[in-house]
């Protein structure tokens, strides 16, 4: 069966290795640039007082800066593409070509014959995955140290282990609905949209729910000029910030459309037109309340002064790699279930 | 088990979603023989042989095999060759790479008689499969099958694309691995006209709608059959014989007829000899217009 496989489908494994070579082609001199340069600069950065802000001047050019994206396009498609050219058309091609009926009349049976195709494929799977994960760890240890951000939706996704379980669940989903709808382009698309919805839901709907969150009460800022952005706790800069209100001093979240009457701003911001301000000034989230004099925004100063606070709640930073085993874990289980449908439909399906 | 019948059936059915491909179906094939399973297209013959191929599961009915149930094991897929009817290969590998994934997949396996059929007939092992014709392709496919060295060979339409010349090269191919395997080896192939395959086989099955018209040999229907003449007065109804075709006109009545004992001409009828491609058709008629299977 090996020998089979090998015939088969090493074409696709090669293109994938290949694509993997010249990823490591990138990512590496790149990465060690970055981080060489990240490093002289921290060493340099004490002088001029810069440090805290080195994200904001460093690779914002050029190759290392489009690096970014690239990579992070790479690790999107990448799960996408195994489960379009590996998954689908695994065992789709041979209900289509009829050389399933071929195979299943050698003395092999159907379940010694499926599982040598779907150990090899999803063994290839996890390994290029890996690969690919690996070298974006390595790679993003630079933006990670810059800006603090592991658990923003575009990172978390790119790094550590989750992206071996996407790629396993892809090519799952592929080879099952390859199989089901025995139609490529159909089942490619099918993929392609479960897929994307499922990818969407966790970073929006199921990933903070691992665990439970915490909260932390976090004073206004003096000089925080836009109000809609929750802040993430002063000691954990990096934590993930799943959601905020300005609590007032027993904790109930201020009203915006009827701020407390104290605190009205007296002096018009940026998005606010003479109507607004004649109707008497509400504070929105976005607003942005400067005063006339350009100083900090009055009302601000008044909600901090009234005991105003942020309430958040917050997955800390130090939980990163559990969040990573957990989803991991939940798409590795997603996998098994659409292998476990695939067995079911090829044993027991007429041809 | 009877050591001479190769596959037994009793009311075969095989149902996709609510339409009968195949219904009563009742057959025995000895062993030893090769058998014409001949019937208009979508007759149940495809059906009928992946039932017997263990690719399908029946619906009801019972079947044996060499006494076995049709199954997916190791032991029941080793004693079966298998050809379908687009003749499906692997194109981007050659023959020789089917060769030698037949003997990586196959317990019993004769490389020698794959590799010499198909360099006696000229047949690059050489070149990927999708370069071949038509006629190679077959005989590339037929090779595999053979070279299981199978108890039962089971081939589907086999000729039905193939030209005059190809047709008769696959032909004495397969009735030359008959002869070679000394009654080891029983064929069962299908084709829906039996002047494809009259040449070189003893026995023949007809199906039409689904369901069985006739098992035996051939020898036995030609000679229980006959096409009895007789004044248009006659009534048709005798039990002594199964009309299976009529013609009538003013003056007489020309009946195709399967009789009860075939020494006995019923009286004040002219008997006649028949041809088997005349029964054959006579069974295909008796269905025309209703030759797509049905409701059971």
């Amino acid at each position: 069966m090996n020998w089979l496989v090998w015939q088969q489908h090493r074409k696709q494994f090669l293109i994938f290795a290949l694509l993997a070579v010249i990823f490591a082609a990138v990512t590496v001199p790149t990465g060690l640039h970055m981080w060489h340069v990240y490093q002289q600069s921290l060493a340099n950065c004490g002088t001029h007082d810069t440090c805290a802000t080195l994200g904001n001047t460093l690779f914002k050019h050029g190759l290392e800066n489009a690096m970014f994206l690239i990579v992070k396009a790479v690790m999107i498609a990448l799960p996408i593409l195994l489960g379009i050219f590996l998954g689908v058309p695994l065992v789709a091609k041979e209900y289509l070509e009829g050389t399933n009926k071929l195979i299943w009349t050698q003395s092999v049976s159907r379940k010694t014959w499926l599982t040598a195709k779907l150990a090899w494929t999803l063994g290839v799977t996890v390994v290029l995955a890996g690969a690919f994960t690996a070298l974006t760890t390595w790679w993003s240890r630079t933006g990670n140290a810059l800006y603090d951000d592991k658990f923003g939706a575009l990172n978390f996704g790119i790094q550590g282990v989750a992206p071996v379980g996407y790629a396993l669940f892809a090519v799952a989903l592929g080879i099952f609905l390859g199989v089901w709808l025995k139609r490529t382009f159909l089942a490619l698309g099918v993929t392609l949209a479960i897929f994307l919805v499922i990818q969407l839901a966790f970073p929006l709907i199921v990933r903070q729910h691992y665990i439970p969150t915490k909260t932390a009460t976090i004073g206004l800022k003096d000089s925080n000029s836009n109000i809609s952005e929750p802040p993430a706790p002063n000691n954990d800069v990096g934590a993930w910030v799943v959601n905020g209100h300005v609590v007032d001093k027993t904790g109930v979240p201020i009203d915006w459309a009827n701020p407390p009457q104290q605190c009205r701003a007296n002096a018009p911001g940026p998005n606010q037109t003479t109507a607004d301000r004649a109707k008497g000034v509400e504070l929105k989230p976005g607003d942005a309340i400067v005063g006339a004099d350009g100083g900090a925004p009055s009302s601000f100063l008044c909600l901090k002064e009234n005991g105003y606070s942020w309430s958040v709640r917050y997955q800390p930073s130090d939980a990163y790699w559990k969040f990573q085993f957990i989803e991991v874990g939940i798409y590795a289980i997603l996998a098994l279930v659409f292998v476990a449908l695939t067995y079911k439909l090829v044993l027991s399906r007429d041809v | 088990m009877d050591q001479d019948i190769m596959v037994r059936t009793r009311d075969l059915a095989k149902r996709y979603g609510l339409f009968w491909a195949l219904k009563n179906c009742t057959i025995v094939v000895p062993r030893g023989s090769i058998t014409a399973l001949v019937g208009p297209n979508g007759a149940g013959k495809t059906t009928l042989l992946k039932i017997i191929a263990s690719l399908n599961k029946p619906s009801k009915g019972d079947i044996a095999v060499f006494g076995l149930q049709p199954s997916q094991s190791h032991e029941y897929l080793a004693e079966i060759g298998y050809l379908a009817q687009e003749i499906p290969l692997y194109n981007q590998l050659t023959a020789a790479q089917h060769i030698t994934m037949g003997s990586k997949m196959n317990g019993r396996w004769d490389n020698e008689l794959a590799q010499s059929h198909l360099e006696r007939l000229g047949i690059p092992l050489d070149r990927a499969v999708d370069k071949l014709s038509g006629g190679q392709r077959a005989q590339v496919g037929l090779a595999i099958a053979l070279a299981k060295k199978p108890k039962l060979l089971l081939l589907d339409e086999p000729v039905a694309a193939l030209d005059p010349l190809a047709r008769a090269d696959f032909l004495s191919s397969l009735a030359e691995a008959s002869a070679d395997a000394e009654g080891d080896l029983t064929v069962i192939m299908s084709s829906h006209l039996l002047s494809d395959l009259e040449r070189i086989c003893d026995h023949v099955i007809i199906l039409a709608a689904g369901e069985t018209q006739l098992c035996d040999s051939i020898d036995q229907a030609v000679w229980s059959h006959k096409t009895l003449i007789g004044s248009s007065n006659l009534r048709t109804d005798d039990p002594s014989f199964t009309v299976i075709q009529q013609i009538k006109s003013a003056k007489q009545t020309r009946l195709l007829v399967r009789l009860a004992n075939p020494d006995t001409i019923p009286s004040n009828w002219h008997a006649e000899a028949t041809d088997i491609e005349d029964i054959v058709l006579a069974y295909m008629g008796r269905h025309k217009g209703d030759n797509t299977g049905g409701k059971l």
